[in-house]
């Protein structure tokens, strides 16, 4: 019902496309009127065509979501969003609990480096990636919040990168612990909206 | 082992505003001139970006001895700093000079006129506040020119096998940027034109309009913006091939084109008659019914913020953000200066201010909702489509007063290029690890500027004509007689004559709505951001449109092929070289060419 919902939408929206095309005569409100005499029954039959379009695309949606919800809003064999988070706070959680200051940052900066941008490319497009699946299952406000704690934690890690290449390295400590606070917020939106 | 700074991580520093504030100074005159020139703006971040690299870390550490200077949050502030300082240039220059150009010189204000311009740049910082969230946290935009400044702070970094990549991106666009404005080749490649040559095909009717706009663009900027935005840019490339082989083909077919147009003429034609009218409608529809669609999340995000602000008072996080209240606040204060703008201009007329204030704020908020879904997904900003409905919107709630209208006009387009502008700053921002509100504040501490600036370099101009008067404008003595000295002001024409259209009645309202009744059709399909995309495609030639969705494909293909790592560690280092390198050598061969002529 989807494929045919998107076909009856496209078929609207090209009608509706090449009416809204059409080039009357005369200004103003006389232009209007000539618009719609002339483009405004097809026009007008394109553009029901696309709400009829949209609704069954809307109510297919609605329909075969919930199925695929159910999985934990998970993407393809990926594993689930709040997962996802565990595993990032698995990772900060690490690396905070080695209690690194500044000089035992200088000592190992690269590999350090390695293991954050590790978490930002690796880690954090994944759960991106089952952004539309939470939406779809918690809800745009839920997420909003969610991925509110998540942004913080993008910063603080990206913080914590940018100083280990600046030689900032006693930036590096908070900025990793106030990623590691946003993840563990992050965790508890989703389990509770979860009910775990 | 490296030696640890002791000073702290160095952010908003005294070099980094005084050097954003001095680069964003001379860019904003200089691309008020530039703009007067030649009929477009350039990107300032970049430039801002790259010197900052020089000055804030070359010379603060090796010439003051200042350790740590030029970290890369340090210049993200310094690059917020100067492109928000020059973002009002290009909103000047494409309003406030048709002032001129429609006979009103002599009639300006100029005290109302900064205001109304400063007012604007207040707005579109405040605007930016929830769309942050709404834009880079919750939709996840791309911000292709965000990320490509991203990529070059973060390149001492990054290690050899990105700086090699982003390195060979540049060279290859600076090449072929090179080759295209010294006529090696073509900035266009014509495809369609070739085809029509080697099967002897039509250059009339809907054959005709296929073939002759049927055009890649070569811009390596606009490639890369594409390869950054992959899958979610594909709408604004299926939005081109709906306008140029779906919807002109038709308008040709029925007649509805003038009838002596062929080949190029025929294309131009259906472009500015039939495409680019409905692309405007179709934006606003699409922007409009958006902001009903993604209401929970804006609701959501404002929430975020207060959330924040309260754990930030509790102690239990640092306060990233600025406050809901800022927002509100912002709204009211620049409601009030564009009411005082309306009244001054209104001569006193209570209800007419009222309305123009009313309507200037929510028109301000909804262009900055496009201009930031546009840019966030193509890097490309309707700007000159949203000054047209707003200058139309103005002058029927004025009863065509052209100078309250256009003043009017400053603003929103100051507001609307700030959006846009800002947004990608924050983008960068949000990838190297930047605080948003320190940002956000270092922006409102010289939003001020630009803006005075810009109003004051483009009265300058007027004054360098003979007798003080006529300095630019395409009857101005040096542009009658060619001289060098001749400053067409391209934008501020086209404004000028949309204006005297709209005032003759001439302005195709009728494309407007049912462009609108589009967009609010696409908006509701279950696919984010689809009416501003596909809206923001017919508003465009197709070699834009193709040459970015190249890009989408490419993109797609190769993280498909290759792995979602090697989006990271190449795509994304070479698609920054494009854009970088196609912006500095147009920005460096217009230099030079200002400074030959």
């Amino acid at each position: 019902m989807r494929l045919l919902g998107f076909g009856i939408f496209v078929i609207g929206l090209t009608v509706a496309s090449w009416y809204a095309a059409y080039v009357p005569e005369g200004t103003g409100a006389e232009r209007i009127g000539n618009w719609a005499s002339f483009a405004g029954l097809p026009f007008g039959l394109g553009f029901a065509a696309m709400l009829l379009g949209v609704a069954l695309a809307r109510y297919s949606k609605k329909r075969e979501d919930p199925a695929a919800a159910s999985e934990g809003a998970s993407s393809g064999d990926a594993p689930s969003a709040l997962e996802q988070i565990e595993i990032i706070a698995g990772q900060l959680d690490e690396l905070v609990a080695e209690e690194l200051n500044a000089q035992q940052v200088s000592v190992d900066a690269e590999a350090l480096a390695g293991r954050i941008d590790a978490i930002l490319s690796e880690d954090v497009p994944v759960f991106l990636d089952a952004r539309e699946k939470i939406i779809e299952r918690y809800g745009l406000e839920t997420f909003a919040e969610l991925i509110g704690h998540f942004a913080v934690m993008e910063r603080a890690t990206a913080r914590a990168w940018s100083a280990i290449t600046d030689q900032a390295y006693e930036e590096v400590p908070p900025s990793l612990t106030k990623a590691k606070d946003a993840i563990h917020r992050t965790l508890e939106v989703a389990r509770s909206a979860a009910g775990r | 082992m490296a030696e640890a700074s002791t000073q702290g991580y160095r952010e908003v520093t005294f070099g980094a505003v005084t050097l954003g504030v001095i680069q964003g100074a001379v860019m904003t005159a200089a691309f008020v001139y530039i703009g007067m020139k030649l009929g477009f703006g350039l990107p300032g971040s970049t430039v801002a970006a790259i010197l900052g690299f020089a000055l804030l870390r070359g010379v603060g550490r090796n010439v003051f001895g200042v350790q740590g200077a030029g970290s890369i949050v340090e210049n993200n502030i310094n690059q917020t700093i100067a492109s928000g300082i020059n973002t009002a240039s290009a909103g000047v220059v494409f309003t406030f000079p048709a002032l001129y150009l429609l006979g009103l010189g002599g009639e300006i204000d100029f005290p109302i006129i900064i205001v109304s311009a400063i007012a604007g740049s207040f707005m579109g910082i405040v605007v930016i506040i929830p769309l942050r969230k709404q834009m880079i946290e919750i939709e996840r935009l791309k911000f292709p020119s965000g990320v490509a400044v991203a990529t070059i702070l973060k390149s001492p970094g990054a290690g050899m096998d990105k700086a090699v990549l982003l390195g060979a991106g540049f060279v290859v666009s600076l090449g072929i940027t090179l080759a295209t404005k010294f006529e090696v080749l073509p900035e266009t490649l014509e495809i369609g034109a070739w085809i029509k040559d080697a099967i002897d095909g039509p250059d009339k009717g809907a054959g005709g309009v296929v073939l002759a706009g049927t055009a890649l663009s070569l811009s390596m900027a606009n490639f890369g913006a594409g390869l950054l935005s992959g899958k979610g840019g594909l709408a604004f490339a299926v939005g081109g091939i709906l306008a140029w082989w779906i919807i002109a083909p038709f308008a040709a077919a029925q007649g509805w084109v003038p009838a002596e147009a062929a080949g190029e003429d025929l294309k131009w034609a259906v472009y500015g008659a039939n495409l680019r009218p409905v692309g405007i409608g179709v934006l606003i529809g699409g922007a409009l019914m958006g902001v009903v669609m993604s209401y929970p999340a804006l609701k959501g995000a404002i929430s975020s913020l207060r959330a924040a602000a309260k754990l930030a008072k509790t102690g239990e996080a640092s306060n990233d953000e600025l406050p809901p209240s800022v927002l509100g606040f912002g709204m009211v204060g620049a409601f009030l200066a564009l009411f005082a703008v309306a009244i001054v201009g209104s001569e006193g007329a209570f209800a007419t201010a009222l309305s123009v204030a009313l309507a200037g704020t929510i028109w301000l908020g909804l262009a900055g909702l496009i201009v930031a879904q546009a840019t966030g997904a193509t890097d490309i900003s309707p700007l000159s489509g949203l000054a047209l409905i707003a200058v139309t919107l103005m002058l029927a709630l004025t009863a065509n007063n052209i100078m309250l209208a256009v003043t009017i006009g400053v603003a929103v387009c100051v507001a609307t290029n700030q959006c846009a502008d800002m947004m990608s700053d924050l983008k960068t921002g949000h990838l190297v690890g930047s605080v948003p509100r320190r940002q956000q504040l270092v922006q409102f501490m010289v939003a001020w500027i630009g803006p005075a600036i810009a109003v004051g370099t483009v009265w300058l101009l007027w004054q360098g004509g003979p007798g003080g008067t006529d300095g630019f404008g395409p009857d101005s003595q040096a542009c009658v007689d060619q001289t060098v000295d001749c400053l067409p002001a391209p934008q501020a024409g086209a404004l000028q004559g949309m204006v005297e259209g709209v005032v003759s009645g001439q302005a195709p309202l009728d494309k407007y709505l049912a462009g609108g009744a589009i967009g609010l059709g696409l908006a509701l399909f279950p696919i984010g951001g689809l009416g501003v995309l596909i809206g923001l495609a017919m508003y465009l030639p197709f070699e834009i449109t193709l040459g970015y969705g190249i890009g989408c494909v490419a993109s797609m293909t190769l993280e498909k092929m290759k792995g979602r790592r090697f989006y990271a560690d190449v795509l994304v280092p070479v698609a920054a070289g494009f854009i970088v390198g196609e912006a500095l050598t147009s920005l460096s061969l217009t230099l030079i060419k200002l400074a030959g002529s």
